[in-house]
């Protein structure tokens, strides 16, 4: 088993804005001696047997994302809670939300699914 | 722990190092259905009255799971005894599971029934330890009392190889199995393939903590249990490197040297991670620093996780070490723990023979390779 920490790589093409996201039940979080982690649990151990190290914000991100949320709204909790500026608060969003649909994380649905 | 100061006693520290309980072990039980005749930890017959009046409850586990996550516990080891052998096993692992650690069952295989695969498949653990003790029946019996057995463990180690999780079998080498160890390591690729690893016992020391199996009468001497690890080591790796692997010029290279050891000292309770890092928590509800030494123990039930792991410390007295271990040669090689000291001479400092004879015959070893 082994830790990784998410290293938030951005595509070149945007994600579409009517898009909704919601954490899958398949990682646990858990505070371990100061750090915050994602454990792999249930089925999902045959994708991926360990735990994830992630950092404050990929936390606070989380924990939004337990109910559907828009890139928008996951932009804005970063602004309000780190006062990151718009931009790159979007683009920080839309990054880690490309490492959770890559690794099989998020649920994605379309604005006309809701 | 003690208010002395460095000015009285230097070589005391002042305070405490951190300490964090990341690695746990609730042992379920010391009841097992098999009688294997170098099982460390097993007390009696499976339906031990006594025993089961004083194993923690489903709801007391789980309990105590909650409040090691709060603590901070990551990696917890389930195990016994045969933890499969409780009628509320399916509960117990449920509720623990879904606390959230990185889960790790050891269990002899040969009670898995549909009900465990349907829990199992719901909640797999992420490691999963079978022990493996023969490969025939007739070995089966003689180690484990039960040769029936052999049948039911190859049946139930198949249902587990269904699961997602990382799989990999546990030996014990002893004089009734001596002659099948090569078998057991054929009937593991045979049956499961070969990306299946066995591990073998490097050292048994005498049952612990009121177990009742008479070691001393069964376990290989030390010579020979070396000479088996050593060449089953050198075969492994020949199985790596293919037959240009040379014997003769193998080299000891020690991962850390006695320098750099003496340069990083490593502070704690007793010499490993046992209550620093590490704990486990008995089948009657004490907080041990490790599941082979019952002397030091905070009363968990009682006082709860946090407090018990917090004065764990201050309950350990450990006694001077013996000369004999304190200078000798090869000390650096030595396998020797509190533990073990304990284990076979009912004194944390003293001077276990059996492992001591283990290391002189390691040492022999390195030593004759060396001069060659």
């Amino acid at each position: 088993m082994h830790s990784r920490v998410p290293v938030f790589l951005g595509k070149r093409e945007k994600m579409n804005h009517t898009e909704t996201f919601q954490r899958k039940e398949n990682y646990i979080h858990r505070t371990v001696a100061g750090q915050e982690v994602l454990i792999s649990i249930g089925g999902n151990i045959a994708n991926f047997n360990g735990y994830i190290r992630i950092n404050e914000s990929a936390l606070c991100l989380w924990e939004k994302l337990s109910s559907p949320c828009t890139r928008e709204e996951l932009a804005r909790t970063l602004t309000e809670n780190y006062g990151l500026p718009e931009k790159e608060a979007e683009e920080d969003a839309e990054s880690f939300l490309r490492e959770l649909v890559e690794n099989g994380m998020v649920i994605v649905k379309r604005e006309e699914e809701r | 722990m003690s208010a002395l100061t460095g000015k009285e006693h230097p070589a005391i520290l002042s305070e405490m190092p951190q300490r964090c309980p990341v690695d746990g072990t609730f042992e379920l039980t010391v009841r097992c259905n098999l009688h294997c005749k170098m099982c460390l930890f097993r007390h009696d017959d499976s339906e031990n009255e006594e025993i089961i009046r004083r194993e923690l409850s489903a709801e007391q586990w789980i309990d105590m799971a909650e409040q090691a996550a709060d603590a901070g516990t990551l990696s917890l080891l389930i195990t016994g005894g045969e933890p499969m052998l409780r009628p509320d096993f399916c509960e117990i692992w449920e509720g623990i599971y879904r606390q959230g650690f990185l889960i790790t069952l050891y269990t002899n295989a040969s009670l898995v029934t549909d009900r465990v695969m349907r829990t199992l498949k719901k909640y797999p653990p992420h490691r999963i330890g079978v022990t493996i003790y023969g490969a025939s029946p007739e070995t089966y019996r003689k180690v484990c009392g039960n040769g029936d057995a052999f049948q039911r463990v190859l049946e139930g180690a198949r249902r587990l190889a269904e699961l997602p999780s990382a799989m990999e079998f546990r030996t014990t080498i002893i004089r009734e199995n001596y002659s099948d160890f090569d078998n057991i390591c054929k009937l593991v690729e045979k049956e499961f393939g070969i990306g299946y690893n066995v591990v073998q016992t490097r050292i048994i020391t005498q049952s612990v903590r009121g177990g009742c199996a008479d070691v001393r009468s069964h376990r290989l001497a030390p010579e020979e249990n070396v000479k088996l690890a050593f060449h089953r080591g050198i075969r492994r790796i020949r199985e790596q490197v293919g037959e240009s692997f040379d014997e003769k010029n193998l080299r000891a290279v020690y991962q850390e040297s006695p320098q750099e050891k003496a340069r990083n000292p490593r502070v704690s309770l007793f010499g490993c991670d046992a209550g620093m890092q590490s704990y486990t928590i008995s089948w009657d509800g004490q907080l041990l620093g490790c599941q082979m030494m019952g002397l030091f123990s905070q009363d968990v039930l009682a006082k709860g996780f946090s407090e018990a792991w917090r004065d764990f410390p201050a309950g350990v007295r450990l006694p001077k070490m013996n000369e004999k271990c304190g200078t000798c040669e090869d000390r650096n090689i030595c396998n020797c723990c509190c533990a073990s000291r304990y284990a076979e001479t009912g004194d944390p400092g003293g001077c276990p023979e059996y492992v001591c004879r283990d290391t002189k015959a390691v040492a022999r070893l390195l030593r004759r390779e060396r001069k060659q």
